[in-house]
């Protein structure tokens, strides 16, 4: 599997050049194999993953199906900017949880006039890519030969978001952001099932230690919880993920500094990186 | 639009009580401009409401071409040719003027009729282009919306956006001093924006107009109609 990383940073894009290096585009990770491709998350990372699958493969049908791990805007705002939802010969599966409204309410908000300044595609025939939407809980989906675990993980005090383990010829990738653990990774036993012997897992670690207490229950991870649960589920190789919008490429040098330290192979994700799994 | 409301929640400002927030714009239907913000900080989207800023938050709609005091400033708005309700500001502090006109396409398709004012097309896009050039009648600085080569205008008209010759255009019937290029296309690099840029330049500066385009971080100073790069 080939995984590269389109965007790596949360909440809010940060385009700053004091943060050039790791990257401001929000979250999207695409992993691909036999010429699937698989996309975790539509932050506006997804803008330049398609924009790059479109020149890698100009005239190819091509086929996606996006993981949305929740529908906050940082995780679904590249979806009207990606230019591949706008050629009809393509197609997009959209698998997630739409919050109080359901997906597809959710994902057409933010297509609204009013607010979205491209064309409605999900509701153009003429324009846009085939759409199929899919609403996931709990679940397990087969994704060509691929098989993906979708479990519910908590968010502190707020509504779950969903976590992904992709299982391809004995090799696994998670993918878990967004969490905040109430009680710690240790009392979580379906986040510990889910980077259970992953090669790769891609985690939140959007705040450092000290930055716990004052953050409880803005639903996002400590580094050092990301580190505990590469741990005790046995995770091979942990990419620290959703960096938060304050933290500059200096900040984030440091971080890696730390983390060669404290695991043989943990790391702060940036955009551009691309790993084989 | 989400490119001009979207940093919004993320202003520290707004969350303090220590500030009070006035946030202005053209006068519009339903939904209102707090509507419009509060629905960006839903809780399906966003952690944290719209109504739990601490900060004295207020809504003031403006109504076209009055002029409005705000500190040592004067501001107005008018309509511009937009898809969606779309206004520009002209600023005025002593004898120095800032006109915003984005974001705005060229008045030859109309492309939002709704509350213009009646008449026909003609009418309301000649209109809407005299808005333009009071927006930047004599200003010292004019950030306008130029998004498109003329080439990408033509096959995106509906989109509302314009080019560098609709912006020249634009301030040298309105005797505008400096014109920053502004709302680069996402498609354009550096180096491509530089390039376009020295031609552009060559081809539409005079002693009495200058141009540039807009950079991040880049602060100037305006002082009885000069414009100097500072910090």
């Amino acid at each position: 599997m080939r995984v590269t990383f389109w965007g790596v940073r949360g909440s809010i894009t940060t385009p700053e050049l004091s943060h050039a290096r790791y990257g401001g585009n929000t979250p999207c990770v695409a992993v691909e194999y036999d010429g699937r491709h698989i996309v975790l998350d539509a932050g506006m990372g997804m803008r330049w993953m398609t924009a790059d699958l479109l020149d890698r493969e100009p005239d190819r049908k091509l086929h996606l199906d996006l993981l949305l791990t929740h529908c906050h805007w940082d995780h679904i705002q590249g979806i009207p900017f990606a230019p591949l939802m706008y050629l009809p010969r393509n197609s997009v599966r959209i698998y997630g949880r739409g919050g109080s409204d359901g997906l597809a309410k959710t994902l057409l908000a933010q297509m609204r006039p009013d607010f979205c300044p491209v064309p409605n595609f999900f509701l153009r025939e003429d324009i846009g890519a085939d759409v199929v939407l899919r609403e996931i809980e709990n679940d397990i989906i087969s994704i060509g030969e691929a098989r993906v675990l979708c479990r519910e993980l908590p968010r502190g005090n707020r509504a779950p978001v969903t976590g992904y383990r992709i299982e391809y010829r004995e090799r696994v990738v998670t993918y878990m952001t967004d969490v905040e653990y109430p009680r710690g990774p240790r009392e979580c036993p379906q986040a510990i099932d889910l980077a259970r012997d992953a090669d790769l897992l891609i985690h939140d670690g959007q705040f450092l230690a000290h930055e716990r207490e004052s953050h409880r229950n803005w639903g996002h991870s400590t580094i050092d919880e990301a580190l505990e649960l590469a741990r005790l589920a046995g995770s091979r190789r942990l990419a620290i993920f959703h960096h938060d919008p304050s933290r500059c490429d200096a900040e984030l040098d440091a971080v890696a500094e730390e983390l060669k330290n404290r695991h043989e192979c943990a790391f702060p994700a940036s955009e551009g990186l691309l790993l084989e799994v | 639009h989400w490119d001009h409301i979207q940093g919004f929640p993320f202003f520290a400002p707004a969350y303090s009580e220590k500030y009070r927030l006035k946030v202005h714009s053209v006068r519009r239907p339903h939904p209102s401009m707090r509507d419009l913000l509060s629905h960006q900080q839903d809780v399906n989207f966003f952690p944290v409401p719209l109504s739990s800023l601490e900060s004295h938050l207020e809504f003031v709609q403006m109504e076209e071409a009055e002029s409005y005091s705000m500190g040592p400033f004067r501001v107005s708005c008018r309509r511009l040719n937009h898809p969606g309700i779309t206004a520009g500001f002209r600023i005025e502090h002593g004898d120095d003027v800032v006109a915003y006109v984005s974001d705005v396409a060229p008045s030859r398709d109309l492309l939002l009729a709704e509350h213009v004012g009646s008449g026909s097309e003609e009418t309301i896009l000649e209109c809407l282009y005299e808005n333009q050039l009071a927006l930047a009648d004599r200003a010292t600085v004019v950030i306008y919306d130029t998004f498109f080569t003329p080439d990408a205008y033509q096959e995106r008209k509906h989109w509302g956006h314009s080019t560098t010759q609709d912006a020249v255009e634009a301030c040298k019937r309105a005797g505008a001093r400096h014109l920053f290029l502004f709302h680069h296309n996402p498609d354009r690099n550096d180096q491509e924006l530089a390039t376009q840029l020295e031609l552009d330049r060559a081809l539409y500066e005079d002693d009495t107009f200058t141009m540039g385009a807009a950079t991040e971080g880049c602060t100037y100073r305006l002082t009885a109609r000069e414009v100097v790069p500072c910090g």
